[in-house]
């Protein structure tokens, strides 16, 4: 990886529509070295581009999703306890218990969980660790994180400690609904993905549900701006919504929206019944006769 | 932002970056320490290491990576991207084509020069009120029609910005820091919907039957269950406008103690703008986040505008704003803005949120009746009104607040 420009039709080719600020910044964190650290909204992409990284550096996806109440033996490693009673019954006879102790605790027996996997993962390249959603985890995960991405390493005391073979590619997500502390920021380089401008998005459109028609594409995407901006849509439809959406048209074979079909199908965009019922109906068919008559009045 | 100029690149090479432009960086980094964003020197180091590996001539690239590396919030991305059309372009060119545009919805402070004096710069003592466009005005003058325009936008008759300094913000406090303390315990531990075994509580007569069958009918013991603690969380939005200003220390305490009583408590200050303050606040004593306070928030005493606020709050921080959490915004209601902007976002506010108490100072007047304007468009979404006289009485407190502690389901 030389330059930004690489990156971009390395993305080009895995269908990641980047735009520059994108680029540059992953491209900073795989040549500092830095942990990455991606805000926005939801549906927009986050996930989707440490997942892109690693197909496209045919390097290993390593996921921690994270939830209330992580803890480092749900992050790091567990001892296999049964195989491990199992092992003494069938070895109490012929072993002594020191030769025990020495099978016993050795890697067999070791559970990996995300984080030991990514330290011992001896693959050619360095593996991708995304840790999704790292504001549902408690703030104590937060600053333990923060030791193990200083240093990458892995104490197991009857093992020794673990170090990385090459550092992994990290990736941390989070949808804000906890405030991240300092500590974390400070260590990472920061990428705020928000929604995309509705060229942006008409490109991504395109490459992923390359069957649209484009008339059919630019309709629905101008329409989710326009239901975006809505004030009492609270939760916002992302760019997975709009791919959906545009999926379930062109599954059912259709070319054009009409009002009808848009009211038929609003539930692959909206997820919640009183957002539904709000917008259906005249609202929704007046959004996309204002849509048209943009179209109308372009050409 | 792309047109954004970075003359310093041009005749550097992409190798060891040292000298004129080195110096630039530090400058820049100062710079935007001096204009409230916290900018580390391990940030600075890296700027410096980011700058290396990348075209410094193409401004865009320049832009992005000096972003990625110096600015950790999205919230702080408009200030920045002002920041920096003003110091990579705005001292010396006259180039109106590097200039960021600026809408009035986004007007923030005036950016402070960085060659101020550091003695008198941000340590003031006395609260200082600073007119925007006064304090704008000697940069602007020399930089065309185009800047004049943005002046405007950043002028409002009821925009004043002050600091502001607090007396003895420690008086009297035992009292709010136990009712605060008390509020967020029970929102942290009041009990949920769902059930879970225990060893205490009701008898769960599934689970009962279901440990008989292992011992062949027989009920050695009774299972029991109890509901689920939910975690709530407070999200406190203060109003700081001029019409707050004899509560000032009364407030600066109320925010502090419920940044500290929990760590599931979020805080914000507003006037015309809306600042997060956690990070004044958190695990600091009362005298340091008071000085920190009146370092970095520089809009006490300015209008009232609750209703863009409170779209900021939705805009910015929107995760924060769920079915467990609790809204307990304080402001006497003087609404100086847009009704209608009030009106819808506190409808969108409602459908997100658990409980919406309102805190009016006010209210502690003996036949106060919530009359103004922005309070009657308020009202219909509030669950709990009151006033602030409930912090210092216990049983007040229990009982207008214990309305919100109750667990219930968000209201749609």
């Amino acid at each position: 990886m030389k330059s930004t420009e690489e990156l971009g039709r390395v993305f080009e080719q895995a269908k990641y529509v980047a735009d520059p600020s994108i680029l540059t910044t992953v491209y900073l964190a795989l040549k500092l070295g830095k942990p990455l650290l991606i805000e926005g909204e939801p549906g927009c992409g986050k996930t989707e581009l440490a997942k892109v990284l690693s197909e496209a550096f045919g390097s290993k996806l390593i996921r921690l999703q994270c939830y209330e109440g992580l803890d480092s033996s749900s992050t790091l490693y567990e001892w296999d306890y049964l195989r491990q009673l199992l092992m003494i019954r069938m070895e109490e006879n012929k072993k002594t218990t020191e030769q025990l102790k020495q099978s016993i605790f050795s890697e067999e027996f070791l559970l990996k969980r995300p984080l030991l996997d990514a330290v011992l993962d001896d693959g050619p390249k360095p593996p991708v660790l995304l840790i999704d959603e790292i504001d549902r985890a408690d703030e104590e995960f937060e600053g333990f994180l923060l030791e193990f991405l200083a240093e990458f390493q892995v104490t197991i005391p009857e093992l020794g400690t673990l170090k990385a073979k090459h550092r992994p590619l990290v990736v941390i997500t989070s949808n804000r609904t906890r405030d991240l502390g300092d500590g974390l920021r400070r260590r990472c380089l920061y990428l705020y993905v928000s929604f995309p401008t509705p060229e942006k998005e008409l490109r991504i459109v395109k490459l992923k549900v390359p069957e649209v028609q484009g008339r059919l594409a630019r309709q629905v995407v101008e329409l989710m701006a326009k239901i975006r901006s809505l004030d009492d849509v609270v939760r916002k439809p992302g760019t997975a919504e709009t791919l959906d959406w545009v999926s379930a048209l062109v599954a059912l074979g259709r070319s054009e929206l009409d009002a009808p079909l848009a009211e038929q199908t609003l539930s692959c965009v909206l997820k919640s019944a009183d957002e539904l019922a709000h917008l259906k109906g005249e609202r929704l068919a007046s959004l996309l006769s204002g849509v048209k008559a943009g179209a109308e009045g372009r050409k | 932002m792309s047109s954004a100029n970075s003359g310093e690149g041009k005749e550097e090479n992409t190798k060891p970056i040292e000298g004129h432009l080195l110096e630039r960086l530090v400058q820049f980094s100062m710079f935007l320490r001096e204009n409230g964003l916290g900018v580390t020197t391990a940030e600075t180091l890296d700027v410096v290491e980011s700058l290396l590996l990348i075209d410094i001539t193409n401004k865009e690239l320049f832009y992005h990576a000096t972003r990625a590396a110096l600015v950790k919030r999205s919230e702080d991305h408009a200030l920045f991207e002002r920041l920096f059309a003003r110091f990579w372009t705005g001292e010396r060119s006259e180039n109106p084509a590097g200039r960021v545009t600026q809408t009035a919805e986004d007007a923030e402070p005036p950016v402070k020069s960085v060659n101020v004096n550091p003695a008198e710069s941000v340590m003031q003592v006395r609260t200082q009120r600073i007119a925007a466009a006064g304090a704008d005005s000697p940069s602007g003058a020399d930089e065309g029609g185009n800047t004049r325009k943005q002046l405007l936008a950043f002028y409002s008759p009821a925009e004043t910005l002050g600091r502001r300094n607090f007396r003895n913000p420690s008086a009297d406090s035992a009292l709010l820091k136990r009712s605060l303390k008390r509020f967020a315990r029970k929102m942290a531990t009041r009990p949920g919907r769902r059930l879970i075994p225990s060893e205490t509580g009701d008898v769960d007569l599934r689970r009962t039957f279901r440990a008989g069958l292992r011992s062949g009918g027989q009920f050695v013991s009774l299972e029991r269950r109890r509901r689920k603690i939910s975690k709530s969380k407070i999200v406190l939005v203060c109003d700081i406008s001029g019409s707050m200003d004899s509560h000032s220390d009364q407030l600066l305490q109320l925010l502090y103690y419920s940044c500290n009583a929990s760590h599931r408590t979020e805080v914000f200050a507003f006037s015309t703008r809306l600042a997060r303050l956690n990070r004044y606040l958190e695990g600091r004593s009362l005298g340091s986040a008071s000085r920190l306070i009146s370092e970095n928030v520089n809009f006490w005493s300015s209008g009232t505008r609750i209703g863009s606020a409170l779209g900021t709050l939705l805009a910015e921080y929107g995760g924060s704003l769920r079915s467990s959490t609790v809204l307990v915004i304080v402001s006497d209601g003087w609404e100086l803005g847009d009704l209608g902007i009030l009106e819808s976002n506190l409808r969108s506010i409602r459908r997100s949120v658990n409980r919406i108490v309102w805190l009016n100072p006010l209210a502690d007047n003996p036949g106060y009746e919530p009359l103004t304007a922005g309070m009657k468009t308020a009202l219909p979404f509030i669950d709990v009104f009151a006033g602030l006289k409930i912090f210092k009485d216990r049983r007040e407190f229990e009982r207008v607040l214990g309305k919100s502690i109750a667990p219930q389901s968000p209201a749609i």
